[in-house]
């Protein structure tokens, strides 16, 4: 019962800082010097053909009706024009792009697979990666391994994605040609080449944001190797691999799994430059391309998208939280 | 040394053990050649304060020290050494035949597993059994440590128990393996005293029921008396001396076995059946009133005597927390009325969640009244503000429990004790030097003790200098929130004898709040005692103690272990006929 009441009021509590976020990135982008309706008015632009596009898109409001129309059009789906040259947006519909004549939505559906397995991937192995290294540091405290795994994080955690990304490509994909250096196979196609194509980018990937879980790793293992309740688990018998991956672990896990949410939420939001270096066309490269080209719903729809996958790692960050920690759930 | 009568037959026999942490100059000698021996079925007290090494020679059995720790001598058990054991052989030991009970229960158990799954763990650490076996027989193990409603508390968390239920599971988890030797370190010292008797009672049970030995870490002769067969006294890693439980108690050789002892109370063995019934209002009898129901349904009137000149006048406290947003409300103070006299002690007893340092919060104004009042020398604080507010806080002084973490870790003693003059006084430069020097004095810290960090003192210096700091302004009014609590009994002796001389050279009352029934008795002109938030009884500190009206105070001093095993057999049936 109490652990519903938690879960309903962290799902709430993320839904009205998804409509915060929309409103907020609505009046930011109204702000912007510049006109869509003029972008896609045509030539000669006549002030009657910019009004008719203004009109056709929705432009002749103000901004705070627009908003309405938008939130409304995320639940019921959205008509622009009328007649015969009528753009229709499917609910839920997130805005629709004038100059790609595509709804935002399945634009970033499009793209969506590639930022999953860019992200996810690159998760699982630095998550992993990186507990495991720290547990092993923390056990193996003060001996050539551990300096040794101090050393490299520290590159990792101050080193920026694009030199890392670059010298990867220089050295794993030009000098030794061993993995190709960009490009984005679907896994429906093929999964070897789908898996082939991402070994490089999340290796970079998680060497830069495994780093921090590293050494996050290691100063709580050390920590809670030191609680009362680990002398206990010792003092019954139990074996040290059960101390530690029981006892331990479950407790050293628990700062890591907010930590966790946060970084994979917003490299789900486009991991723009990784995506850049590689080549990779995710949702991170949309982004980049609506901000050349000025797509202002286009714009707005990638930008609530990231928002949107912050605001939804976080809920499932509390919620797992509320199962690794019963204490959470009082609050 | 000391003739002891050793067992004939010795379950574990510890000889010349020997333990030194770290290397070089910077190494220190925890335990120094200490030998004893515990028979089967044997309870023995190993008695101390801190840094005695009871502890250290406790955990050194188990090889639970740290990895800095170098042990020396032998430690035989049933003939193998367990200072010998390593990695798999260790493990067969810990849980199987020496099992541990901690002090602390509250953080002995992982707060992120059930208590099923941390018995059922202790149960399949030594026996091959399937899960359901397991889990059927930790529910078995819940139930001979009579903990209420085993099979839901096996589903429960830690933080969802009580310290004294904890205290019950981490016993049944120690039971788990069925050990011949049971060592308990300090396994009453975080609990309640009336939930104290409760679990030395069990333990008693349990040991006549399984037949196991027990080792018993202890600083308490209190509890010695109640459990101990014989009894190790140690200081400075080494046995001062060594007997039966009656030859140490009741004719110790040794001095400091004497000071040890002189700090546990003589309470009298409280008559159970003092209230009359019948009557309505509160039961009186001279100077002391006691609440008629228990529990009592609201707190005993408070009356000032005619021309008295009053420091603190409580009245009509009410303190409640949370309830909004349908969490559950606390009523923490639910209607107190207490007045102390210039001058006066007034102890405030009470157990852990009676209300009593919710009280001393809003009598220092740190927490929030939900109504009544509150006057120190005829001010409410809550109605000023600004400079009038300040001059008021200058006129209460506070000292809390634990000195380590109530002074500025980076501030010098000296800093620390003058910061209450910088905000209140317009002393500077020499004389505030000269006054803050003058304090120090005042609590027996001369010198150059100003000069120094908190973490250059040990923990009776730093309470001193916590409390020069508190009386630096001169107060009229003293609260002091368990003041001693964290010290050990020599240095608690000698902190009280100083609170003493101060309160004659300055002259300030005091609310003195304490769960030491023997502290109370030491400190205190009157004694005002606490449950859920009502006082149910108030009077002078003697007639309290010596003939408690209310059942609650009954039990609260029949539950206060005495230092001799003759006396405290009497005060555990008059114990168990007032609890039950």
């Amino acid at each position: 019962m109490a652990g519903v009441r938690y879960a309903l009021s962290r799902v709430g509590s993320g839904l009205l800082v998804l409509v915060a976020v929309a409103f907020v990135t609505y009046a930011v982008f109204y702000l912007l010097p510049s006109d869509p309706a003029q972008l896609s008015c045509g030539r000669p632009c006549t002030p009657e053909a910019l009004e008719r596009a203004r009109g056709f898109m929705g432009f002749d409001e103000p901004w705070w009706q627009q908003f309405g129309h938008f939130l409304t059009g995320v639940v019921t789906g959205r008509t622009f024009g009328s007649g015969a040259t009528a753009v229709q947006c499917a609910a839920p519909c997130f805005g629709y792009s004038f100059q790609e004549s595509a709804p935002v939505a399945s634009l970033i559906v499009d793209r969506l697979p590639v930022t999953l397995s860019l992200a996810v991937g690159a998760a699982v192995l630095w998550a992993v990666a990186g507990v495991a290294l720290g547990v092993l540091a923390a056990l193996k405290r003060g001996t050539a391994w551990d300096h040794l795994t101090s050393a490299v994080s520290v590159v990792g955690v101050s080193a920026p994605v694009y030199l890392l990304g670059l010298l990867g490509i220089l050295l794993l994909g030009f000098t030794l040609d061993v993995v190709p250096v960009s490009g984005y196979v679907p896994l429906s196609e093929s999964p070897l080449d789908w898996a082939w194509h991402l070994v490089l980018p999340w290796v970079v990937l998680a060497f830069i944001n495994g780093a921090v879980y590293v050494r996050l790793t290691r100063g709580q293992m050390l920590e809670v190797l030191g609680e009362d309740y680990v002398r206990t688990a010792r003092a019954k018998g139990l074996p040290e691999r059960t101390v530690v991956g029981k006892h331990a672990l479950r407790n050293v896990t628990l700062p890591l799994v907010t930590l966790f949410g946060l970084d994979l939420g917003g490299l789900l939001g486009g991991a723009v430059i990784t995506e850049r270096v590689f080549g990779m066309p995710g949702v991170g490269s949309l982004l980049l391309d609506a901000v050349g080209n000025l797509d202002l719903p286009l714009l707005l729809g990638t930008t609530l998208f990231a928002a949107f996958a912050v605001v939804a790692a976080n809920v499932v960050v509390d919620l797992v939280y509320g199962v690794l920690d019963p204490r959470a759930r009082l609050t | 040394m000391t003739s002891s009568p050793a067992p004939a037959d010795p379950l574990l026999q510890l000889q010349d053990a020997d333990v030194v942490f770290g290397a070089g100059p910077g190494a220190v000698h925890a335990v120094r050649g200490v030998s004893f021996s515990v028979g089967a079925g044997e309870v023995l007290a190993v008695v101390g304060e801190s840094g005695s090494g009871k502890t250290v020679t406790a955990m050194s059995l188990l090889g639970l020290l740290p990895a800095s720790a170098r042990v020396g001598g032998r430690a035989l058990l049933r003939g193998q050494d367990l200072y010998a054991l390593r990695g798999e052989d260790l493990r067969a030991v810990r849980g199987a035949q020496v099992a541990m009970v901690f002090q602390e229960p509250m953080s002995a158990l992982n707060p992120v597993l059930t208590i099923g799954d941390q018995l059922a763990e202790a149960v399949r650490a030594h026996a091959r059994v399937p899960r359901a076996a397991a889990r059927a027989r930790a529910l078995q193990l819940l139930g001979e440590v009579r903990l209420p409603d085993p099979a839901g508390k096996l589903r429960a968390h830690p933080h969802e128990l009580s310290g004294g239920q904890l205290q019950r599971v981490v016993i049944a988890m120690a039971l788990a393996g069925g050990p011949a030797l049971l060592v308990a370190d300090e396994p009453t010292t975080a609990l309640d005293v009336t939930v104290q008797a409760e679990v030395l009672a069990l333990l008693r049970d349990l040991v006549g029921r399984t037949g196991a030995s027990v080792l018993l870490i202890t600083h308490d002769m209190g509890v010695v008396a109640d459990l101990a067969d014989r009894v190790v006294v140690m200081r400075e890693g080494r046995v001062v001396e060594t007997g039966t439980v009656t030859a140490v108690l009741r004719s110790p050789r040794e001095e400091y076995t004497r000071q040890l002892l002189a700090a546990v109370p003589a309470l009298p063995v409280p008559v159970p059946g003092a209230v009359p019934a019948g009557e309505d209002g509160p039961v009186r009898r001279g100077a002391q009133v006691a609440a008629r129901t228990d529990p009592a349904r609201s707190s005993v009137p408070d009356e000032v005597p005619a021309g008295a000149d009053v420091a603190l006048a409580v009245r009509g406290l009410h303190v409640r927390f949370g309830g909004r947003l349908g969490t559950r409300a606390v009523h923490a103070v639910a209607g107190v009325d207490l007045h102390v006299a210039r001058g006066e002690v007034l102890g405030l007893v009470g157990e852990s969640g009676s209300g009593k340092s919710t009280l001393a919060g809003c009598v220092s104004g740190l927490v929030r009244r939900t109504a009544g009042t509150v006057e120190v020398a005829g001010q409410d604080p809550e109605g000023l503000r600004g400079a009038r507010l300040r001059e008021l806080r200058g006129r209460v002084g506070v000292v809390f429990q634990d000195p380590a973490s109530t002074l500025d870790p980076r501030a010098t003693v000296a800093d620390s004790v003058a910061e209450p003059l910088l905000l209140h006084s317009r002393l500077r430069g020499g004389a505030l030097r000269a006054e803050v020097e003058r304090l120090l004095e005042a609590v027996a810290l001369p010198g150059g003790y100003g000069e120094r960090f908190p973490h250059e003192l040990s923990g009776g210096q730093r309470q001193r200098v916590a409390i020069a700091r508190a009386v630096a302004l001169g107060p009229d009014l003293l609260v002091a929130d368990e003041p001693t609590s964290a010290l050990d009994v020599s240095v608690q002796a000698r902190v009280l004898e100083l609170l003493g001389e101060l309160r004659e050279r300055f002259g300030f009352a005091c609310l003195f709040i304490t769960h030491d029934l023997a502290v109370v008795s030491r400190v205190a002109e009157r004694v005002a005692v606490m449950h859920r938030g009502r006082v149910v009884e108030q009077g002078p500190a003697g007639d309290v103690l010596a003939r408690p009206l209310h059942p609650y105070t009954q039990r609260l001093v029949a539950a206060a272990p005495v230092a001799d095993p003759d006396a405290q057999r009497e005060r555990r049936a008059a114990w168990r006929a007032l609890a039950s």
